[in-house]
């Protein structure tokens, strides 16, 4: 124990001489939340211009022009001549939705023939576009029914009879986890980014904890302890002590500011925290002791966690990847961690809902375990008397 | 030999002997390119399991059921017998979405009553969710009017009549410049251009770094030339590294994962360019502020995902708060994405991008101003020797 102990207090001392890696990787994750916070905070797309065309000027069409303005994604960008200057104006960026009214729109509804209403959408952006689809099919939908219930009217049907002739089929659709659903970005993404800096800073870390040994320090530590279970703990721990808390407070940056959520237990969203950094520790420790070289481990933790969240399935669904590449995201150390995160925060999930992702962090812990170990058997052998360096 | 062509030869030369730096800035490219690629393959998030609660067991909830199961974007998980089935499957990732189709549906709907059917979704994953709405909404839209327009038949109006009057309002959505509204479309050029940013950075920041050693700065005093001369120089070298390297990494998505590409190569080929050289020497400047290549990496890495997240590549500038709207249109890389984007997908030219060509070229000046304090600071070169 006291071993232990010793190499805790010797790793912190290292570390408080390496201020500007220490300070970056304490404050960054936290400046990381705090940006990513800010970009989602209005959780909403509002503002999407809107180009109108209406090449019919009747009332039926203002009509429905004003409804669709009233619409909260939509603002009035540009009256048109023709569809043609949508073009224009979203190459540009002045536009992004165009709806266009074509001549007899009014007459044609009317006349019981129908009516069509053009909806060009610049898909560029899909985020943006689906928002823009989604409003405007909801409104041109409610406009719809409301012209076949006044159309029955007409024809002599009562208004209740009307109104069940004219919507036969009732969809209730009930979002569940995200209940603001399409509207509400944060969250759905800023749980997962702000996981992505956990990963990042807890790889980063402890990246010199095994290559700054060499040349020297590895017969120092020897001295303190030859038992490679103790070295790797007490390191790993002297590490986890700092940065779980730093990862714990980051968690929770977007919960406190934007208020986002977090419907099941606080107690197994820190102790999955824990679990995720302890085994991010332990492999960044091996990386660090078996390259001998921090910046060379700095760059293999880039490879491991630049594309981590974007294969991840974060965002893009592991089912939609092909064959390979889906096996190789549920096997990243990240995929079990956000999708626990995700489950327990918007989900509700408890201990028995997330059994696969608890099997994975088990797997993660027993290879980082053991690599850790591997790390800590190099380190003993370079502080052997023979290999010493000092 | 001059002294330009000295440094020049000397610069390529490290560059191209240094492993790690080659790694990261020849294969660092083409190693995200054919991540990426591959991960948005597919363009389209299909066949998303839902869960059937048939509660009817009619003839019309078995044609919902099956019009539902017909949608190239939804499959089957499993017939459930309640909801509840749905709340356990969907934790486990094993369904999306729930349809409900209550006792009675097929009675109420013959009768003139409103048959309900009722639509659980799993929010969590907008993207997922975003897909699913459409393609469920769209399923019972069209049951909605195959049912009423046979009652109108029946009454002795046309069947055209009666489909226009079934759904009087048509909204025919047109999706321009990404028809299919594939992912890979949308996203893979920006991912590339971030990634690309990321290694040239990171490349040219551990190059600077070191040439802070002692025994490079004692080369670099022997060799003499004013510190203007070596920065020119060793942009130059990383940059005739860098480019080609660049071009084949931003074309892959087009020629190998069949993007398409409507405007100008000259165009995009010119910008990437001028970004690449002002990423080179951010890399410097970066360098210049950390002093270490340890700590220059670090910086980059932590902040590469707000930087990718500010460009509003995916989250819309025009959608953050105004601070935040203002720095995003400062920083090169917002500008960079959304002209590619706009060239690639809208074939926009350069006379609808002088917004952004003029922030990027505004980009120059600044950022050799950075650089060379960052080389001036790393290799302690203040004047011609």
């Amino acid at each position: 124990m006291k071993a232990f102990r010793q190499i805790v207090l010797r790793e912190w001392r290292s570390l408080s001489k390496e201020a500007g890696v220490a300070m970056l990787l304490l404050a960054g994750p936290l400046v990381f939340a705090l940006v990513v916070g800010a970009v989602y905070s209005p959780k909403r797309v509002t503002g999407l211009p809107v180009t109108i065309v209406d090449q019919d000027s009747s009332a039926l069409s203002r009509d429905l022009i004003r409804s669709l303005l009233a619409t909260e994604p939509f603002v009035l960008g540009y009256y048109a001549e023709s569809p043609e200057q949508f073009r224009y104006l979203s190459a540009e960026g002045r536009s992004h939705i165009c709806f266009v009214f074509p001549r007899h729109f009014e007459r044609d509804i009317k006349a019981g023939r129908g009516a069509k209403v053009a909806v060009l959408v610049d898909a560029s952006n899909l985020l943006a576009a689906n928002i823009a689809v989604t409003a405007a099919g909801t409104v041109l939908a409610s406009y719809s029914i409301g012209a076949q219930i006044q159309s029955l009217e007409r024809r002599g049907m009562a208004p209740s009879i009307a109104g069940r002739a004219a919507v036969p089929v009732i969809q209730e659709t009930r979002t569940l986890f995200n209940p603001a659903f399409n509207s509400n970005y944060a969250n759905f993404m800023v749980l997962g980014l702000v996981a992505v800096s956990v990963q990042l800073v807890s790889l980063l870390g402890p990246i010199q904890a095994g290559a700054r040994e060499f040349g020297g320090g590895s017969a120092e530590l020897q001295g303190l302890s030859r038992n490679l279970f103790v070295i790797a703990a007490a390191k790993s721990a002297a590490y986890v002590a700092i940065l779980w808390p730093v990862c714990w407070l980051t968690m929770h940056v977007p919960q406190w500011w934007l208020g986002l959520p977090v419907k099941g237990s606080e107690w197994l969203l820190a102790a999955l925290t824990l679990w995720f950094v302890t085994n991010m520790v332990m492999l960044s420790i091996a990386i660090s002791a078996l390259s001998k070289d921090a910046l060379l481990a700095s760059e293999v933790c880039a490879v491991i966690t630049m594309p981590n969240f974007l294969i991840s399935g974060f965002t893009w669904p592991v089912f939609a990847m092909p064959g390979r590449l889906a096996a190789a995201a549920y096997l990243l150390p990240m995929n079990p961690f956000v999708f626990a995160v995700r489950k327990i925060a918007q989900m509700g999930a408890g201990v028995g809902d997330l059994t696969p992702e608890l099997l994975l962090l088990v797997g993660w812990s027993a290879l980082a375990g053991t690599l850790a170990l591997a790390g800590a058997y190099v380190l003993r052998r370079d502080g052997e008397p023979g290999k010493a360096h000092a | 030999m001059s002294i330009w062509k000295r440094l020049f030869r000397r610069e390529l030369k490290r560059l191209l002997t240094d492993r790690r730096i080659v790694v990261i800035m020849l294969a660092g490219p083409f190693f995200y390119a054919f991540l990426f690629g591959g991960v948005y393959w597919q363009g389209r998030v299909r066949e998303i399991p839902i869960v059937i609660v048939d509660q009817d067991h009619s003839e019309m909830s078995r044609d919902l059921s099956r019009a539902l199961l017909a949608s190239e974007n939804l499959s089957l998980a499993f017939f459930g017998t309640s909801t509840a089935d749905f709340f356990e499957a969907t934790k486990r990732g094993r369904a999306y979405a729930c349809v409900v189709i209550p006792k009675d549906f097929q009675r109420d709907i013959l009768r003139g009553r409103q048959g309900r059917v009722a639509v659980l979704l799993d929010g969590s994953n907008i993207l997922i969710g975003n897909v699913l709405t459409r393609s469920i909404s769209a399923v019972i839209a069209a049951y909605r009017t195959e049912a009423r327009a046979p009652r109108l038949m029946a009454g002795g109006v046309s069947r055209a009549r009666a489909a226009a009057s079934a759904a009087p309002i048509q909204a025919v959505v047109r999706p321009l410049f990404n028809p299919a509204s594939h992912y890979g479309y949308f996203i893979l050029a920006g991912l590339i251009i971030v990634a690309l940013q990321q290694v040239v950075r990171i490349g040219a920041a551990i190059s600077l770094s070191l040439d802070a050693g002692s025994a490079a700065r004692a080369e670099l005093a022997r060799i003499g030339g004013h510190p203007m001369t070596l920065l020119t120089a060793k942009v130059a070298a990383a940059a005739a590294l860098m480019l080609p390297a660049a071009f084949v990494a931003i074309r892959l998505p087009f020629d190998l994962f069949g993007s398409p590409f409507r405007g100008n190569w000259l165009l995009a080929f010119a910008i990437l360019t001028v970004f690449v050289i002002v990423q080179i020497l951010v890399g410097y400047g970066v360098s210049g502020i950390c002093r270490s290549a340890l700590l220059s990496l670090h910086a980059l890495l932590l902040f590469s995902v707000p930087a990718f997240i500010l460009s509003g590549f995916t989250w819309p500038s025009y959608a953050m708060p105004g601070w935040l709207k203002t720095l995003s249109w400062l920083i090169p890389l917002t500008h960079v994405t959304d002209a590619f984007r706009k060239i690639a997908l809208m074939g926009a030219g350069a006379q609808s991008l002088w917004p952004q060509l003029a922030v990027l070229i505004a980009w120059l000046p600044l950022s050799v101003f950075w650089g060379y304090w960052g080389l001036k600071r790393q290799t302690a070169l203040h004047h011609a020797s």
